[in-house]
């Protein structure tokens, strides 16, 4: 949007314009703290309860009975569990993959507005002003409370006087806000040339033996990452007014997961490509031209009945013990030969029915043989993924996997086709009524009996599955949710024009019951988030299940016995920054979106 | 309204085939797969390639875990991953403690390499689903061998490593090593609740006559925080958990911690833990047994990993067992210096028992696991 600026014309008499409301610190504390005499009451009880409490939880951290080397030392078993060294790659290429993606889309959608070098130095006296508090009243060593309130001073300090020195410049609304990041980002990654941290040797079972650079203990190279990032920014802007480049950087998104998932980390090995090419090659040319003989409307009853027989066929495959690519492929081929007297239609719209019949061919042939391949990856654990890996990898695979699913079923069950509307309201109602834990154990324990003739999915898979099926039912309700908040007038003003069911779900009705229930969407996605600590139960190390069980049962060489408290202050931390950052996200999408103004 | 209730009617009877269809195929598939976990190792009929689950080695296939671990050339071992001194898991994610060195001295007896292992961290509710179904070859996750889990269906087990017993610990001002359950009496109890120890306690205490308090917690170091605090005056669980935490605490300067005590002597509880496989696959089995007893042999001759190579024939059994002939190791498929190898790579019963268990407090000298010549339980048949 191009900034628009209400230019005030020089009117005789401005000068008698009221004065300014009187301003500060003790203004504002007087209008918001000591208002009434119960405020008053109220601001001193919470600031006691503040007080104690940042007492409390910094004196914990500082208390030096803490074993905090328990998890510093465990950190990559914390992060990625037992994956190996030599695929260590595996796990910093993801990251770069997932680096250049967000610089690159950081530049295509120009995000980062500006903000002023008042707000600025406002943030770092705030910060500063934090951390002086926290050095005055926690329960340190001495040493340690003048040193925190010591550099707490300094820093709002300093603040103080690059706010004074800019003058009037300090409210000019000039500097960009990815500078800062940028920058901050650049901090980051060279104090890691500059903090020393302890190494233990494991020989002497000397936890702090010798200290050594953080760059040289890290397995991550985050300069290079650092330096992509940036590199990555620069492509960005010099494309970004090139037309396709937002749908290829959408399309880059949706394909990162699988790519990061199953190529990258888990290195899959396609052991039956020859053979699943071949079928789908088969299913692709024999099911258009099915399709293209049953779009004919001229064929009549006859269509239905082909169709029929072939989604007996499909359904009859699941009790015998035919590949698993064939049954899915059948069904998937009866499904589209019902529908194609209603999608069909005549002209364009057949070939391109019949083109999204042979995309879904060909994505369910390429999920089936990575889904059916084996790990070039070998861990410890059942499956190559473990520790914080698993965490983000399920939570991000099941929240993108069961958007489009929950979306579909919310339409389906506010159809007012009844086999759509009870099939939804089956499925929905079937899934919500069970406890995660129990699809869990399900999903690894009933899952292999589905599919009897050999094919074995890990764990990792089976368990993605459920969490996804399980979130989209959720999903949907809050979906449905958005669409009945959708006034009538809406889909009546779309008829009106003519428009088409398709046509008004997808640019009318649905767009504004997303836009409705983007509070519930992101509640829900921090929900799964968390849920995914529940893996532990069918036998997956989550950071969860290490850091309580694995961590404190260390006694050689370290002796890490008695660390869980430390290990759980650290993953709550890590849930936290998260689940934060989720929710400050989805509150930027809603101002962007004007959600709450109208 | 009439075509309406038509086609209602006919998209029911479309719907009731279908539901019969689904239901009878449901049926067949219930019988192939009751029968299956029946014949084991030894098939008499080939099985039906098409359901023939093919990860499942020694199962279905007809052949023993031994011929698939030489073809994988990898052991695969279940582990806890995370028992103090058993098993645990290093930072670097490698596998140490007790249980996890008789997995490498598997690995070394039938591959001739200790370090050809994959460990398998599994949980205690999972253990035996991934041994039944073939996910791992042999699990050694300090498991108790009870009856009902021997004649379980799919699982033997081997012989017992490591002979504990489940005891109390208190501080030494209220109890000593010979408090009964009478002392007990209207104590506070803290421990993990849903496992074997809790009933133990309960019903111990209940035929001692006396009343305590059981406070559940969900894994055993909350419990010991709980106790370190004061709001617990005992603790239970397996008796080397508690020497090893009483250890542990000592070692921190834990207040108290070196007076605390461990009672009855006599353990409320038998706990043999050893090795679990599946059953009725007698070749792996003999494998399993003995690397273990060759591991205690070796000890009782006092043959360790450093002088082996010196004493290789110091009688005739250990010349059967660790000589260059190795024919009885041949006749049960295993290469002729297979025991040799175990104990040049990973040591004696005594070596791995110090390794792993005398840092974290536990002392072979008058427990059971001390060796039948020292009146201890740890016994192994001759070879011969």
């Amino acid at each position: 949007m191009a900034e628009s600026k209400i230019v005030l014309p020089d009117l005789p008499g401005a000068e008698y314009a009221p004065e300014p409301p009187p301003q500060g610190p003790v203004v504002w504390m007087k209008e918001n703290l000591f208002s009434t005499p119960f405020s008053v009451i109220l601001t001193i009880i919470g600031g006691l309860i503040a007080v104690v409490s940042l007492r409390g939880i910094f004196g914990f951290v500082a208390n030096p009975e803490r074993i905090w080397q328990a998890v510093t030392t465990n950190l990559r078993l914390l992060m990625v569990q037992a994956y190996p060294d030599q695929h260590m790659w595996r796990v910093w290429v993801s990251i770069g993959v997932v680096v250049v993606l967000t610089a690159l889309s950081l530049a295509a959608w120009r995000v980062g507005g500006r903000t002023s070098g008042r707000k600025l130095t406002g943030n770092v006296m705030a910060l500063g002003g934090l951390l002086a508090i926290i050095g005055l009243v926690a329960d340190f060593p001495f040493e340690m409370n003048v040193t925190w309130a010591g550099i707490g001073l300094a820093l709002a300090g300093l603040g103080y006087m690059i706010r004074r020195m800019m003058g009037e410049r300090a409210k000019a609304e000039n500097i960009p806000v990815l500078a800062v990041a940028g920058g901050l980002l650049i901090g980051l990654v060279a104090s890691l040339w500059v903090l020393q941290v302890p190494v233990p040797d494991p020989d002497s079972g000397i936890r702090a033996a010798t200290t050594e650079l953080l760059a040289n203990t890290t397995r991550i190279p985050w300069l290079l990452l650092l330096i992509t990032g940036f590199v990555a920014y620069g492509i960005g802007i010099a494309i970004r007014d090139w037309k396709p480049s937002r749908p290829l950087l959408v399309a880059g998104w949706a394909l990162s997961y699988p790519v990061i998932f199953l190529h990258i980390l888990r290195g899959t090995r396609m052991n039956n490509l020859s053979e699943y090419l071949l079928i789908g090659l088969a299913f692709l040319v024999a099911g258009a031209a099915i399709i293209y003989a049953l779009v004919n409307l001229d064929i009549g009853e006859s269509g239905r009945l082909i169709s029929g027989i072939l989604l007996i066929a499909a359904l009859v495959t699941w009790a015998t013990p035919v590949l698993i690519i064939i049954r899915l492929l059948l069904l998937i081929l009866a499904v589209f030969a019902l529908a194609a007297p209603t999608f069909g239609g005549s002209g364009g719209s057949k070939y391109r029915y019949m083109g999204i019949y042979a995309g879904t061919v060909v994505v369910m042939v390429y999920l089936m043989l990575l889904a059916t391949g084996t790990s070039a990856v070998q861990t410890q654990s059942a499956v190559p993924f473990g520790g914080f890996m698993i965490t983000w990898l399920l939570a991000i695979g099941a929240v993108a996997l069961s958007f489009p699913i929950g979306v579909v079923l919310a339409l389906a069950r506010t159809s007012s086709l009844p086999l759509f509307r009870v099939m939804a309201t089956v499925y929905i109602e079937l899934v919500r009524g069970v406890p995660l834990i129990t699809w869990l154990l399900m999903s690894v324990v009933v899952f292999p009996f589905l599919f009897p003739e050999g094919v074995e999915f890990e764990d990792v898979v089976k368990v993605l599955l459920f969490f996804t099926f399980f979130s989209a039912a959720y999903l949907a309700e809050n979906v449905r949710g958005g669409l009945q908040a959708v006034s009538k007038g809406q889909a009546e003003a779309s008829n009106a024009l003519g428009m088409s069911t398709m046509q008004r779900t997808a640019f009318i009705t649905l767009p504004q019951a997303l836009r409705a229930v983007i509070p519930a969407l992101v509640g829900q996605v921090i929900a799964t988030f968390k849920d995914t600590s529940l893996v532990a139960i069918v036998g997956l190390f989550d950071i969860l299940l290490i850091a309580k069980n694995v961590v404190p049962n260390q006694s050689q060489p370290f002796n890490f016995l008695g660390s869980i408290k430390e290990n759980l202050v650290v993953v709550a931390l890590v849930y936290w920054i998260f689940t934060f950052i989720f929710s400050r996200v989805s509150q930027r999408i809603e101002r962007n979106l004007g959600v709450g103004e109208r | 309204m009439e075509a309406k209730s038509k086609m209602i009617k006919r998209l029911s009877f479309l719907l009731v085939v279908l539901a019969l269809v689904a239901a009878a195929c449901g049926g067949t598939e219930e019988t192939t797969e009751t029968t299956a976990p029946d014949d084991t190792s030894v098939t008499t009929a080939a099985p039906d390639p098409g359901t023939d689950p093919g990860t499942d080695p020694g199962q279905d296939t007809g052949k023993s875990t031994l011929d698939v671990v030489k073809e994988r050339g990898k052991l695969i071992c279940g582990v806890s991953g995370s028992a103090v001194a058993f098993s645990e898991t290093q930072p670097d994610g490698s596998a140490t403690g007790f249980d996890a060195d008789y997995c490498k001295a598997v690995a070394a007896a039938v591959l001739g390499d200790a370090t050809a292992v994959e460990f398998r961290s599994t949980t205690a509710a999972e253990r035996f689903d991934v041994l039944k179904s073939g996910e791992i070859d042999v699990l050694f996750r300090n498991t108790t061998w009870t009856q009902s889990r021997d004649s379980d269906v799919g699982l033997d087990f081997g012989p017992t490593t490591y002979f504990d017993g489940q005891q109390l610990m208190g501080p030494g001002n209220r109890f000593t090593v010979d408090s009964s359950a009478a002392d007990v009496d209207g104590a506070v109890l803290c421990t993990n609740t849903g496992t074997t120890t809790e009933k133990n306690i309960v019903e111990w205490a209940r035929l001692g006559g006396a009343e305590i308090v059981v406070e559940g917690v969900e894994t055993f170091p909350e419990a010991m925080e709980r106790f370190k605090e004061g709001t617990c005056d005992l603790v239970t669980t397996d008796g080397s958990g508690l020497v090893g935490n009483k250890a542990t605490e000592t070692a921190a300067g834990t207040a108290g911690a070196a007076e605390w005590v461990i009672f009855p002597s006599a353990p409320i509880s038998k706990e043999p833990l050893g090795p679990a496989y599946r059953q009725n696959d007698s070749a792996w089995a003999d494998v399993v047994n003995w690397t273990i007893h060759a591991t205690v042999i070796a000890d009782e001759k006092g043959v360790t990993s450093a002088n082996i190579d010196d004493n290789r024939e110091i009688d005739p059994e250990a010349g059967r067992l660790f000589g260059l002939e190795g024919e009885v190791q041949s006749a049960m498929n295993l290469p002729a210096d297979a025991f040799y190898q175990v104990i040049k790579q990973v040591g004696n019963y005594d070596e791995i028992y110090s390794r792993n268990l005398n840092p974290v407090g536990l002392t072979r000298e008058g427990s059971l696991n001390a060796s039948f010549v020292d009146g201890g339980m740890i016994y192994a048949p001759p070879a011969r």
